[in-house]
């Protein structure tokens, strides 16, 4: 594998906190971006100690399951930048840097001094990326939310449910609009600094989660305004995009579709396949009712796995509904960087880890794990003297506590 | 719209119905690449079955809102001019996306062992992945959710997985290899080559999930459907609200909601709260029976409560958050008049992306 990843030659200042700033910028660094992450030592990244998903935090700033996957690559430093020589280490570092990453709430970068004007007379062609909210203009630009609030206002959540008016929403353990736009976040500022390396002149990136998430329902949305209908969550049907069942076994379930000729074919398997006394409890008519009935009695009787298998040896559509449980496992035998080892801190155990969205041949563009998510401040002094801070300068700024620098184990 | 920014171009040939290609192609053109899509004759992009009344084939919605603006032309792959035509365009192109299946583009001579002594980027997606176990499935974006561990994680504990709506597997898929293509892009301005990208809806999905994933590896979990602590969903007088709430806005939350009913000593602690989850929601749900969602969602957000409205699409029509932002994008569509569709969810500077519409010279021949 080649050393050098695909993105070696960018420089990254990570602002952003929990998981759509965190994790953009580790996509970023798992190419070989040099991403070096700004904290305060008093307030660092919430998701270092995250409680959200499993109610329980551990104390440790890497004992954060989801934290040591989005901080894997990184370098650290902890400085604060309310004082004016924490300013001037965010000075040096945009010098240097070609982009800068935040998902503040509007109006606190501006705060800290360090709005798009003021990095653009210290590098003008710095690429700000904004992951905002709902944008950094508009009456709403100063409202609050986590991921899920964002798809409650940009109309998914109203999409989603069982047909009965009730919204559903991803739950902060996925937390869907964070995670779409970790993916379109880092693709962005590539593409801006495509762009100020040609011209020397920078960009200030404003990507509205609320956008993106009302983006990918933009067929939905059309249809609107075609048909003058309003757009609501669809009924599950077999024969349009498929209906969940459940399966032999605890919380087992297969997702099936049979639209169009399908149809004929499922239920002539399920005629063949299903028990004499299903068969005799099913409906007679439509085809299609006694298809989800014969289905749903079958169903309830296979292991998912054979189900899929059957159904699809049929030529009818259907995959089990796998738990993370089953994606890691199946993941383990996978060779195609979907899972990568990462060293866990402090041991020479690894924990396995979703690796990118993507393969890329060859060498998977450079991309692997090059260092563990940091410690707070963990790098601190080493890339103060790489922004050409002195010794003395150095050992001031970590005395008087505007840098924090843990000491070494 | 004004293009903010003119990147250094890029040469694009799309090619595929898939509607997460479609979406990257599009989303390329707003990102310096010059974007040519190639419909195959006879391989209209499917109609999904929306509930809503039907519209014919011309009016597809996820052709016009995925491909509007683009050029075009289309082009029979059996026949050998036409083949020829397409060769001439990979030839001048920088990146080839594509969806059609891999045996199907072995046959047209379009795989990556007959391009690869082309300095091209070439990527591929599909819903199911191009080897593994999963390659060659039939199935559509419920089979792919379900293959990535998206789908059993949403929805309610004591109900069935929900799948998010419209074409969220093929959509991420194409967030990634937009993804993947930029990163290649990059590197081709360093160094030209012949490079691979290959994604699918299970793959995208799957990083999607990777809470789910990391929480079983690090703690033998298997997260389950539902909230089961802190945000809650509940209605008001007409509607629903997304009630995202931190332990420590609960005074404020109290003060929001307003009555009494939250003053219970089931509700005093952030552990009780969510042990008595149901009876909160009901508390919750009495006192804002006569109060409307965009009342309770001002009010929270004045009190720093990051709650959100639900909203239908429709209703995100006449948002003024989106008005202000120039969001929608309008479109003439025959027969409907002005229609309104989503812009390109980021700005530049301030200023809204748009499709470049530069197309290679050596489709105007071919084009439409």
């Amino acid at each position: 594998m080649s050393a050098a990843g695909m993105l070696d030659d960018l420089v990254v200042v990570d602002l952003s906190g929990i998981t759509a700033g965190g994790r953009s910028t580790q996509l970023l660094a798992d190419f070989g971006a040099d991403v070096i992450k700004v904290e305060s030592y008093d307030r660092p990244d919430t998701f270092r100690n995250w409680a959200a998903v499993t109610g329980a935090a551990e104390a440790g700033d890497l004992s954060s399951p989801p934290f040591r996957v989005v901080g894997r690559n990184k370098r650290a430093i902890a400085v604060d930048l309310r004082d004016p020589a924490g300013l001037e280490v965010a000075r040096r570092l945009v010098e240097k840097a070609d982009i800068v990453v935040e998902n503040f709430r509007r109006g606190v970068l501006e705060k800290l001094n360090l709005g798009f004007e003021q990095l653009r007379r210290w590098n003008p062609r710095i690429v700000l990326l904004s992951l905002s909210s709902q944008g950094s203009a508009g009456p709403s630009r100063n409202y609050i939310s986590y991921g899920v609030t964002l798809e409650a206002l940009g109309g998914l959540m109203s999409m989603t449910g069982y047909g009965d008016g009730v919204p559903v929403w991803t739950t902060p353990k996925v937390n869907y609009p964070d995670q779409i736009v970790a993916i379109l976040g880092p693709t962005l500022a590539v593409a801006a600094v495509r762009e100020s390396r040609r011209t020397g002149r920078g960009a200030w990136l404003d990507l509205s989660q609320r956008e993106l998430v009302t983006a990918l329902l933009g067929e939905s949305v059309l249809q609107s305004e075609l048909t003058g209908q309003p757009a609501v969550a669809p009924q599950q049907e077999l024969a349009g995009d498929g209906i969940v069942v459940q399966a032999a076994g605890d919380d087992a379930w297969i997702a099936v579709t049979a639209s169009g000729q399908d149809m004929a074919v499922l239920l002539a398997y399920l005629e063949a396949h299903a028990d004499a006394q299903d068969k005799a409890a099913a409906v007679t008519t439509p085809a299609a009712q006694r298809a989800e009935a014969l289905l749903r009695a079958w169903a309830r009787k296979q292991d998912k796995f054979a189900a899929m298998a059957a159904l699809q040896a049929a030529d009818i559509a259907c995959a089990a509904v796998l738990t993370a449980k089953d994606v890691v496992e199946q993941g383990a035998a996978r060779d195609d960087g979907l899972y990568l080892q990462v060293p866990l801190p402090n041991g020479d155990k690894v924990e396995s880890q979703v690796g990118w969205p993507f393969e890329i041949t060859p060498n998977q563009g450079g991309a692997r794990i090059r260092r563990r998510a940091p410690h707070i401040g963990e790098h601190s002094s080493d890339i103060l003297r790489s922004l050409g801070f002195a010794e003395a300068e150095i050992r001031q700024l970590i005395d008087s506590k505007i840098v924090h620098q843990p000491a070494a184990n | 719209m004004t293009r903010a920014v003119q990147q250094q171009s890029f040469r694009v040939v799309e090619l595929g119905t898939d509607p997460g290609l479609a979406l990257c192609g599009k989303w390329l053109g707003a990102l310096g690449g010059t974007v040519l899509r190639v419909d195959e004759a006879g391989h209209p992009m499917a109609m999904r079955p929306l509930e809503a009344a039907p519209v014919n084939q011309a009016e597809n919605p996820l052709d016009l809102y995925l491909n509007a603006g683009k050029e075009r032309c289309t082009l029979d792959l059996d026949d050998a001019k036409d083949r020829a035509t397409l060769a001439g365009l990979l030839a001048a192109a920088d990146v080839f996306i594509t969806s059609l299946e891999p045996a199907r583009l072995t046959e047209l001579g379009l795989d990556a062992a007959s391009l690869g002594n082309h300095a091209l980027t070439m990527g591929r997606t599909s819903l199911f992945g191009d080897r593994g176990a999963y390659a060659g499935l039939k199935g559509n974006d419920l089979q792919a959710l379900a293959l990535s561990g998206l789908l059993y994680i949403v929805g309610e504990p004591d109900r069935a997985p929900l799948p998010l709506p419209g074409v969220q597997a093929s959509y991420s898929a194409g967030l990634a290899l937009l993804s993947g293509v930029m990163v290649c892009v990059w590197a081709a301005d360093r160094k030209r080559a012949f490079r691979e990208i290959v994604t699918s809806g299970v793959r995208a999905c799957a990083y999607l999930d990777w809470k789910s994933q990391i929480y079983f590896e690090a703690e033998g979990k298997v997260l389950v459907r539902g909230s089961d602590r802190g945000p809650i969903v509940v209605r008001c007088a007409d509607g629903y609200l997304g009630f995202y709430y931190r332990p420590g806005d609960w005074e404020n939350v109290k003060r929001v909601i307003g009555g009494t009913a939250l003053n219970d000593e089931r509700f005093a602690t952030q552990a009780a709260r969510d042990k008595n989850r149901a009876e909160l929601r009901e508390a919750m749900e009495q006192e804002l029976a006569n109060r409307r969602k965009a009342q309770v969602y001002a009010a929270s957000q004045a009190a720093n409560i990051p709650v959100g409205e639900v909203l239908s699409l429709t209703e995100t029509l006449a948002d003024k958050q989106y008005d202000a932002r120039g969001f929608w994008q309008e479109t003439e569509i025959a027969g409907h008049g002005t229609c309104r569709m989503p812009a390109m969810p980021w700005t530049v500077n301030g200023a809204r992306q748009s499709l470049n519409s530069d197309a290679p010279a050596v489709v105007a021949g071919a084009a439409q």
